[in-house]
């Protein structure tokens, strides 16, 4: 950024013009942050389903691949897992899903990357339209919107590469200077996008949830005896929670979520109201969290925020993480093209501009040596870099692991060598002389323009994709006026929506949550006569809240409460031959089904006091003739 | 040492003259007929990508004959892999075509070569594997092919990346600099590498085979071209001919000859001694073979790709030799080019790039010593001006097209600079472009009439150090790719054990499954037989009896009545993948497939937007013979095999040819009559 984009950047923050455009700006290094959140998020959900690979998402599971493409559960359905066809191939793909999330998180590649990640996350959700969730989607539309975004500008190894490029200090009074990094806010459609997404979220859960049990408080009782989702500690809330406190938590619930949605929409002073709103999103979902097993949508909904981190609180954080953070001065030889290499890395890393840089001596010349200016203090080779590790944002802990047994020796040596021969090894590494660096990345005319074009082509697609995410809100939402529903869109609008899967119904628990619990209870036989359940791995049992103990993940929560509807029937052939050959996938031949039933079993939530009427059963499927 | 001087030899101790003789005969490629190769095989790529998209929806779509969902459910090999089965409509297989043309367009330009080729080599191993019943055996050398060059340098040369990486490394801003072809140096040193050698068994194994397999009558008693040429489905025009005019002696020369140059080129690559001869010899003598074989018969990529990899194997004098033509006097060059401007010294300098035969050699319009009197200044500071061999000075659109003429294949995209009409489009274009020169190059931040670039044009790079980390890298990369090349032969070389009748009867083999999954998730088998041990002595063809919901007699692929007679004077017509369906689909194991044929057919109207042509009820025959006998004008025909049918065809055109009445002949087309050929409809 140079000193003219600094001035203009300056100039806009005041004027009447700030407030909308704060509105749709997001600060570069909320976005890196952001990037990393959701890299690891994407990293976790994806590894969440490898147990369950062999069940869901291979041809020994209950939707092979050829039956999913003979009858697909949805139209515009595209999934690169359906090439897929044995858990090997299975397991090759989410591996290489892992990578390209990994890759995301240290900001490699990352605009690559991010494609990818998209890709490969809403081929794995279509796979398995069954298990569809909240969760699911939520976090796809966060992969989507932030497509767009330019989340490897910070924090990352692009952009650490970006600087060293950019930047060829040639002196060691170019390195004291402040470097220049990128905090140019990104204003960009985008951004609005993503909080009026979040805005929509909250706003038609908040008012689609008009049921009775949320009108009289007893909504979370209900969500606390969904049994299959249960966390340990939300078995203990559904038993212990006194009907007062239920009643709290479920207004509670309300008032956040409309609190939320209010707080994202106001254009003004944002960066106190979105922090607020975030405040409000972790005590809202890290309580759900605690209690629910919804997969990936508590986490998803407090991840968006870190994208809307404002410039102030970063300003603020520098100015108290640098009071802590130590000074340090690196003694170089100026001359040397190893060290000024060296020096430029370091730079790159001192965000809190703490460590400076002086000219060694005579004695020290080649030696890596690192003063503790507050107390001379001097310390070279391995202790030398924790020392200046420690003027760092996260101190010693950035080199931590160069401490490990055999890596510190290594580190050692390759200290010893480069003090040695400095000469050789800034030629091994083909560093140029200082004075013939140059500054080659000024932007040409023909770089604006492209950048330009790619920049307005960018934010029309992001509008266009706003209209038919806009569309697809109003078609899908009950709180919509039949009379604001578009009656008829094209092809292309519904496959927009569709083949990514960035639906718009927004009912968690909306009108009311489910006033049953439903298990699925496979009343099997084994050869040598042994009543089992493959879905426990236990006996059969028809209590529902016994589900509790052994609840798995929201996956297998949708896919007991979807397996008795209608629309899935035809999907009941391979549930039949998944639990024939369910011994397989375990490698347990003992627990060969000869005989089963099932049965879904649903039992009706009542409050403390009511009487419990008994469960409903019917059954879903048969096989062979179960006696008794 | 880097890895260029490793292949040389230089910089190390002498080494034994066998390990040269070993290196230099069956490890080294020229890195120049490297990049030839990939411009050879990435044109294949994409030709064979466009040839199937005529029939994308017929082949490749589940409205088609093989969907995705059935080729899974039932697939027709084990460990069947293709990331087409997650494309199921229409549109889905275009878009899935559009990213594989760009692929293979992207590798062919030898932009991010081993990325692309990667890519290239994972679309067409799925586009093969996608619809089995047009596999053959040229599909699967094109796999074995693209799998083996992986381990190539094929974008060393003659490729974007090449051009790319010239171009950071010395940036010339003088003539001086621009005519010293010393720098930047291009990569000529040999690419040593065990694939090489794989390649060269390869194709050892390939000839051997098929020659060995070859035991049957029609070989022994040399009528074997005979009864090929009568194959009605597979063969030419020009087969046609052959058949109909060449004497049965000459065609039992040609049958021997098949055979010993297969047997021929069975060893000829491996021959350590007088190398380069043997590589030419076995170069055109697979021309001659498989020349003849594609102009006499439609066998898709077969013969094209057997061809292609001998140019791998070709040597540096043979490089010298092609490189005559485009080093001939005649295409000499001297460009006068504006100095100050800084896109003209760009492009001069992409220029020196693209002419890698030294053609062009460039003078700034500032050395006024160096240029003809007769050019004034005024000319030299409105256009580029090219100086001919003949001492002719040409200006604007011609300049350029002379620039053109002096670069290889330069004339393709500029041809039409010399058409009259189109030339003086020319000609304005460049009269509208050339004073804009200036601002062009501040647009790209380059130099302008003396001001600096904002990217100085710095002087030559220092001389590179001894040894980077780039050579420790490369030569770390150089283990593991040589172990991988090694696995695959090892892998290969077990499957040619079990793939081939006459080595599997020798010696028995057993593999473990995780070998089978290598061979065969790619495709790339090594049972080596084609027309072995018999060549055919039977033909037939896909008919379809068809009645229109008008009451019309049609057959939807000719589009016109459907003829029952299985003989055809001047063959069927048909391209190589209807060929290899038809010849599929009516083997009684693929019946199941059958159901997608008529339900093809049943909608066979919606996708030609006929709906005069709906079909209400047809019969699908395979209509067969016998293959004449020499001196016969045709063969006996046999009763035709029903295949599908759908509602009651009632005058069936198959009657006659089932059960011929006494005294009633079935109806036989005139000879010369030429049969319409098959193709999918819509």
């Amino acid at each position: 950024m140079n000193a003219g984009d600094q001035a203009r950047a300056n100039a806009s923050r005041t004027g009447s013009g700030e407030a909308l455009k704060r509105f749709i700006s997001a600060d570069p290094r909320s976005l890196g942050l952001f990037r990393i959140a959701l890299g690891i998020l994407l990293f976790a959900d994806a590894a969440r389903r490898y147990p369950d690979i062999e069940s869901h998402y291979a041809n020994t599971g209950w939707l092979p691949n050829h039956f999913m493409l003979f009858r697909p559960m949805s139209d515009y359905l595209f999934s690169l897992y359906l090439t897929c066809s044995t858990p090997g191939q299975v397991k090759v793909l989410l591996a290489l899903q892992l990578l390209v999330d990994a890759l995301l998180i240290v900001g490699f590649r990352t605009r690559i990357m991010q494609v990818l990640a998209v890709l490969l996350l809403t081929s794995l959700n279509s796979r398995n339209v069954m298990l569809e969730n909240g969760g699911w989607v939520v976090l796809t539309l966060l992969s989507v919107w932030s497509l767009f975004l330019p989340l490897g500008r910070r924090f990352s190894v692009d952009a650490l590469l970006a600087s060293l490029r950019r930047q060829r200090q040639a002196t060691l009074s170019e390195l004291n200077e402040p470097l220049l990094r990128d905090q140019t806010p990104v204003a960009s459609l985008a951004v609005f996008a993503l909080v009026l997404q979040w805005v929509a979220i909250y706003a038609f859960n908040v008012i689609q949830k008009n049921g009775a049990p949320w009108r009289d408080g007893s909504a979370v009782y209900y969500a606390l005896h969904q049994h299959s989702m249960l966390t340990a500690l939300g078995v203990w809330a559904g038993r212990g929670l006194s009907l007062g406190m239920i009643h709290v938590l479920t207004y509670g619930a309300l008032v956040i979520e409309a609190a939320i949605a209010a707080l994202l929409i106001i254009p003004i002073k944002t960066h106190v109201t979105r922090m607020l709103a975030w405040l409000l999103v972790c005590v809202l979902h890290l309580s759900i969290l605690s209690v629910l097993h919804l997969g990936t949508f508590s986490w998803s909904m407090i991840v968006m925020f870190f994208a809307l981190i404002p410039r102030e609180a970063w300003e603020a954080g520098r100015a108290r993480l640098s009071a802590r953070r130590p000074e340090r001065v690196l003694l170089v030889d100026g001359a040397s093209r190893l060290a000024l290499a060296v020096c430029r890395v370091v730079k790159c890393f001192d965000l809190l501009d703490r460590i400076k840089f002086q000219q060694t001596d005579e004695e020290e010349k080649a030696r890596f040596v690192v003063i503790d200016p507050s107390s001379g203090r001097r310390a070279r080779s391995l202790n030398g870099l924790s020392s200046l590790a420690e003027a760092l944002p996260v101190g010693r802990r950035t080199v931590a692991f160069l401490r490990l047994p055999g890596l510190a020796r290594l580190v050692k040596r390759a200290v010893r060598r480069a003090e040695r021969k400095p000469e050789h090894y800034a030629d091994y590494l083909e560093l140029k002389a200082p004075g013939a660096l140059e500054d080659d990345a000024q932007v040409t005319p023909a770089r604006e323009f492209f950048r330009g074009f790619c920049a307005r082509t960018r934010e029309a697609v992001i509008a266009v994709l706003l209209v038919c995410c806009g569309s697809q809100l109003l078609m899908e939402n009950t709180a919509v006026p039949p009379w604001l529903k578009p009656k008829r869109r094209p092809a292309w609008m519904t496959a927009a929506v569709i083949y990514p899967r960035l639906f718009q119904g927004w009912s968690m628990f909306a009108p009311a949550p489910p006033l049953d619990d439903v298990a699925v209870v496979v009343d099997g036989r084994t050869k040598d006569g042994r009543h089992f359940d493959p879905l426990t791995g236990r006996e059969p049992s028809f209590q529902v809240s016994v589900r509790a103990e052994h609840s798995r993940n929201c996956e297998w929560y949708y896919f007991e409460r979807h397996l008795n509807e209608e629309r899935f029937k035809v999907y009941l052939g391979g549930v039949r031959d998944f639990l024939k050959n369910h011994h397989e996938i375990t490698g347990r031949p003992q627990d060969e089904l000869v005989a089963f039933d099932v049965w879904s079993v649903s039992e009706a939530i009542v409050l403390p006091g009511a009487p419990q009427p008994p469960p409903v059963k019917s059954k879903v499927l048969s096989y062979g003739f179960v006696r008794d | 040492m880097t890895q260029d001087e490793t292949a040389t030899g230089q910089g190390s101790a002498p080494r034994p003259e066998f390990f040269s003789l070993v290196r230099d005969t069956y490890l080294s490629a020229d890195v120049r007929w490297l990049g030839v190769f990939r411009l050879l095989y990435g044109s294949l790529l994409i030709v064979d990508l466009l040839r199937r998209w005529v029939d994308l929806r017929f082949y490749y779509s589940n409205d088609g004959i093989m969907p995705n969902h059935f080729e899974l459910f039932r697939p027709g090999w084990h460990n069947i892999f293709s990331v087409f089965f997650a494309f199921s409509s229409f549109s889905e297989v275009n878009v899935a075509f559009t990213l594989a043309l760009a692929c293979f367009v992207l590798f062919t330009l030898g932009y991010r070569t081993k990325l692309f080729h990667a890519l290239s080599l994972l679309f067409i191993s799925s586009l093969n594997a996608r619809n089995l019943f047009v596999e053959n055996g040229g599909t699967i050398v094109v796999n074995i092919l693209g799998l083996w060059t992986l381990f190539l340098p094929l974008g060393r040369r003659f490729s974007i990346d090449a051009v790319r990486r010239s171009l950071a490394e010395r940036r010339e801003s003088s003539s001086a600099e621009l005519n010293d072809r010393s720098s930047p140096a291009l990569p000529s040193a040999p690419h040593v590498s065990l694939v090489v050698f794989a390649l060269l068994l390869q194709w050892s194994v390939i000839y051997y085979f098929n020659f060995v397999h070859k035991s049957g009558v029609g070989w022994r008693n040399n009528t074997a071209i005979y009864w090929f040429l009568e194959q009605n489905r597979i063969v030419t025009w020009f087969g046609v001919w052959a058949r109909n005019h060449l004497p049965l002696t000459v065609l039992k020369v040609m049958t021997r000859g098949a055979l010993l140059t297969e047997a021929t080129l069975s060893f000829a690559l491996l021959v350590p001694f007088a190398r380069e001869n043997m590589r030419r010899i076995a170069f055109f003598l697979a021309l001659g073979l498989h020349g003849s074989i594609a102009a006499m018969s439609r066998l898709g990529p077969f013969s094209y790709v057997m061809v292609m990899q001998f140019v791998i194997h070709l040597s540096a004098a043979d490089f010298e030799f092609v490189s005559r033509w485009f080093k001939r006097p005649s295409r000499a060059r001297t460009v006068i080019y504006d100095a100050d401007c800084g896109v003209c010294v760009w492009l001069c300098r992409l220029l020196k790039r693209l002419d890698p035969f030294e053609r062009l050699s460039f003078i700034g319009n500032d050395e006024r010593d160096k240029i003809p009197a007769t050019l004034d200044e005024s000319t030299l500071d409105r256009t580029v001006v090219v100086l001919l061999p003949d001492g002719r000075a040409v200006r604007e659109e011609r300049a350029v097209l002379e620039v053109a003429r002096a670069i290889p294949f330069g004339i393709v995209p500029f041809f039409w600079l010399a058409v009259p009409g189109l030339s003086n489009l020319g000609r304005a274009l460049y009269r509208r472009i050339a004073p804009k020169r200036t601002q062009i190059s501040a647009w790209f931040g380059l130099a302008q009439c003396g001001v600096p670039s904002q990217s100085s044009d710095g002087p030559s790079a220092p001389p590179r150090p001894a040894k980077t980390w780039r050579d420790d890298w490369s030569a770390a990369l150089r283990v593991p790719r040589e172990a991988l090349v090694a696995f695959f032969m090892f892998v290969l070389g077990v499957e040619v054990c079990v793939d081939n009748p006459w080595l599997s009867k020798r010696v028995h083999v057993q593999r473990p499954e995780w070998m089978e999954t290598v061979v065969e998730t790619p495709r790339i088998f090594q049972g080596w037989g084609m027309f072995a041990p018999e060549p055919p002595y039977d033909d037939g063809h896909l008919v379809v009896d068809g009645r229109t919901v008008d009451g019309r007699k049609l057959d939807p692929f000719t589009g016109r009545e459907p003829v029952m007679d299985p003989y055809s004077a001047t063959g069927w017509g048909d391209d190589q993948l209807w060929c290899d369906y038809t010849n599929h689909i009516r083997w009684s194991n693929n019946a199941p497939n059958r159901v997608h044929l008529r339900e093809y057919l049943e909608h066979v109207h919606e996708y030609t937007h006929r709906p005069q042509d709906k079909l209400t009820s047809f019969d699908v025959w395979w209509v067969q013979n016998k293959s004449p006998e020499p001196g016969q004008s045709r063969g006996e025909p046999l009763p035709p095999d029903k295949l599908v049918s759908f509602g009651m065809v009632r005058d069936s055109l198959a009657t006659p040819w089932l059960k011929p009445s006494a005294g009633v002949a079935p109806p036989l087309v005139p000879p010369q009559q030429k049969p319409a050929s098959r193709r999918p409809a819509g």
